[in-house]
């Protein structure tokens, strides 16, 4: 596993309340019991602060699975 | 200052979470900006004040609406009301003074419900300055003198109705609104803050929140090598050391600076150093670049003994508890060795570099407190040095000399019912005295008014003076007339006072009053705890007996009144 990819489990873990081992490139909105409104926003202001990016709140609507997110970071983050 | 990912990361740590010791206080937010991101901040900068916020859910913009509802059954510690004008989605109601009415409207709204539930604290936030980004067609220089004036207005009135305002003007100038805000955020989630905005906010209203929960830290004892200045006296002398206004130097006075300044808002400040005296005397006295100078410590003692042990005799000479002095050392090692050996003592991390110094203290020192000052704090200083004054002067008798000294110290007694000049620092020192107290009851000022209220209450507030001078009010005693009996609720005295015969005197004068209202028993109470001891045996060895485990009864039909005149009483 990429150390972006194990950071970002972290996110989830944090957010969500999820058990590091639930977490997989299949977690996405709607197995996830608390990823609602608000915590979708708090996903994307602590993956902002971790990864030193900022996400257009355009593209941050797409944002609906781990796997997709870990994509757009691959594509964006400085390694 | 910390990012969002990273609080985030702390809060959800297991570890800290299971720390049984933090106190729990509820906190709710009513903000017009959503507050779930200021929340997740407040929470970090809680725990490191040993307090775990319990954060109910509230909806943001309904400041009114949720006023309207809260009930006993939510018990709420904290209400935390901020009004924000720089959103955007206002840009066309621009108007200071209609906003600040609505503040006035809440703060009416904020009083009923503290006269309803008095243990309820509320914070407010003042009016911040327009962010001329969202509106660039204002009248800059006409609007500061408006914010200037409605904030001066909300001070008086919060000062009046008890509620802490919190400088969000100030704090927004200190980063610069650039800095504070984020309207991106404001765009995606309605949250306003950055970061940045985020950490100052959050660490001040946990400063504020600390002060309510714990008792307020009396005295700041200081080493003076690397800390008071750079270098070390005894290796570089008097004018080798380093304080000026010049490169390194500068820090250190900026830093006693500072210092002065918490001793002149009523700390106590102590120096506990490995020094030659002498030397530090001679110090002292030729370098003129000191901005503290040896008389603003209350108490000091430089030698070669370990500070573990000296920091005792500094907590008797001034006669107060251990667990209300903050010690202050740049060395780990005697930092370490405090803690292991003095554990009541408040031992702040040092940093590492000197400007860190006034953080680090006002981040874990407890001296904070933005509500209404009483002048009584302000004359601290002024008032340990008298009290040392009279102990040195008290070594010229012998033990057993001691109604020869108390006569020639000139007591005298000043006598009045709690009234509304004295109300504030009665409230006080019903909070702040532990060691003869004999009850031990704290009360918020409204719950101390509903008491006095509620109750056929008779009331004497002491204020002492001697040949050294005024040492302001420093006892109290309320007692509680039922038909024929009398119950002392709270009797008080500051500690220092103590060894002076007031307590009986005051006795007296009670028991002059209530023979005079015909009342037949007067029942003191006595509970117990780990500081008041000294208070024990006080009821017995002035003719009371005991009729239960807390309570002593006297019976005033039989008792004849001893007074041995060393004090001068008189009423006001």
């Amino acid at each position: 596993m990429s150390k972006l990819e194990s950071d970002l489990r972290n996110v989830f873990k944090n957010i969500f309340k999820l058990n590091l081992r639930k977490i997989n490139k299949k977690t996405n909105y709607k197995n996830t019991k608390n990823w609602d409104s608000l915590n979708h926003v708090k996903l994307i202001m602590a993956i902002e602060s971790k990864f030193k990016i900022s996400i257009d709140p355009d593209q941050s609507i797409n944002f609906i699975s781990f796997d997709q997110i870990l994509k757009y970071l691959r594509k964006n983050v400085k390694h | 200052m910390k990012s969002y990912n990273e609080i985030i990361e702390a809060n959800s740590n297991k570890i800290l979470k299971k720390n049984n010791n933090l106190k729990k206080k509820k906190i709710k937010f009513l903000l017009n900006f959503n507050t779930f991101q200021l929340e997740a901040y407040v929470e970090y900068y809680l725990k490191k004040k040993l307090i775990q916020a319990v954060l109910p859910k509230s909806e943001f913009d309904q400041i009114f609406q949720e006023l309207s509802v809260i009930k006993k059954k939510d018990n709420i510690d904290i209400l935390v009301i901020g009004n924000e004008f720089n959103l955007i989605y206002d840009i066309n109601n621009f108007s200071i003074k209609n906003f600040a009415k609505q503040i006035f409207t809440q703060i009416e709204l904020l009083k009923k419900l503290k006269n309803k539930f008095p243990k309820i604290e509320v914070i407010i936030f003042n009016i911040p300055e327009v962010y001329y980004q969202n509106f660039p067609n204002q009248k800059k220089q006409e609007n500061k003198n408006i914010i200037n004036k409605l904030n001066n207005e909300l001070k008086v009135s919060c000062e009046a109705s008890n509620i802490y305002l919190l400088d969000y003007n100030y704090l927004i100038t200190s980063v610069g609104q650039k800095n504070f805000y984020s309207f991106k955020n404001y765009y995606s989630s309605k949250s306003l803050l950055s970061d940045e905005g985020c950490n100052i906010i959050a660490s001040e209203i946990s400063k504020i929140v600390r002060s309510v929960t714990f008792p307020r830290k009396k005295c700041l004892v200081l080493d003076l090598d690397n800390t008071l200045w750079g270098g070390i006296l005894g290796e570089e002398g008097p004018e080798g050391i380093k304080i000026s206004n010049s490169f390194i130097g500068e820090k250190y006075l900026q830093f006693q600076k500072y210092i002065k300044s918490l001793s002149d808002n009523g700390v106590i400040l102590g120096i506990l150093s490995k020094n030659n005296f002498s030397d530090v005397k001679k110090c002292f006295s030729q370098n003129d670049n000191l901005f503290l100078k040896l008389s603003d410590f209350s108490s000091i003692r430089i030698n070669w003994e370990p500070k573990f042990k000296n920091i005792n005799e500094i907590a008797s000479e001034l006669n107060i508890h251990k667990n209300s002095i903050v010690f202050f050392d740049d060395s780990k090692f005697e930092r370490d060795q405090m803690k292991k050996f003095n554990p009541e003592i408040n031992v702040i991390d040092v940093p590492f570099s000197v400007e860190n110094y006034i953080d680090s203290i006002e981040e874990t020192a407890f001296f904070y407190s933005n509500k209404k000052f009483i002048t009584e704090d302000y004359k601290k200083k002024y008032q340990y040095d008298l009290v040392n004054k009279a102990k040195s002067y008290k070594l010229k008798f012998k033990d057993t000399d001691t109604m020869d000294y108390l006569k020639s110290l000139k007591m005298k007694i000043t006598l009045s019912k709690i009234n509304e000049k004295n109300f504030s620092r009665c409230v006080q020192m019903l909070n702040k005295t532990n060691q003869f107290n004999f009850t031990t009851t704290r009360y918020t000022e409204s719950t101390f008014a509903n008491y006095l209220k509620k109750n056929k209450i008779i009331s004497l507030v002491l204020k002492l003076e001697d040949k050294f001078g005024n040492h302001g009010i420093t006892g109290l005693i309320t007692a509680n007339i039922q038909k024929d009996k009398c119950i002392i609720d709270n009797f008080l005295l500051s500690c220092r006072i103590l060894g002076r015969n007031v307590e009986k005197i005051i006795i007296e004068e009670l028991i002059r009053k209530l023979k005079n209202l015909k009342v037949k028993n007067l029942i003191g109470v006595y509970k117990k705890n780990k500081k008041n001891i000294q208070c024990a045996n006080f009821y017995k060895n002035n003719g009371f007996s005991a009729i239960s485990k807390n309570e002593f009864l006297l019976n005033l039909q039989s008792y004849h009144l001893v007074n041995k005149k060393i004090i001068l009483v008189k009423y006001e």
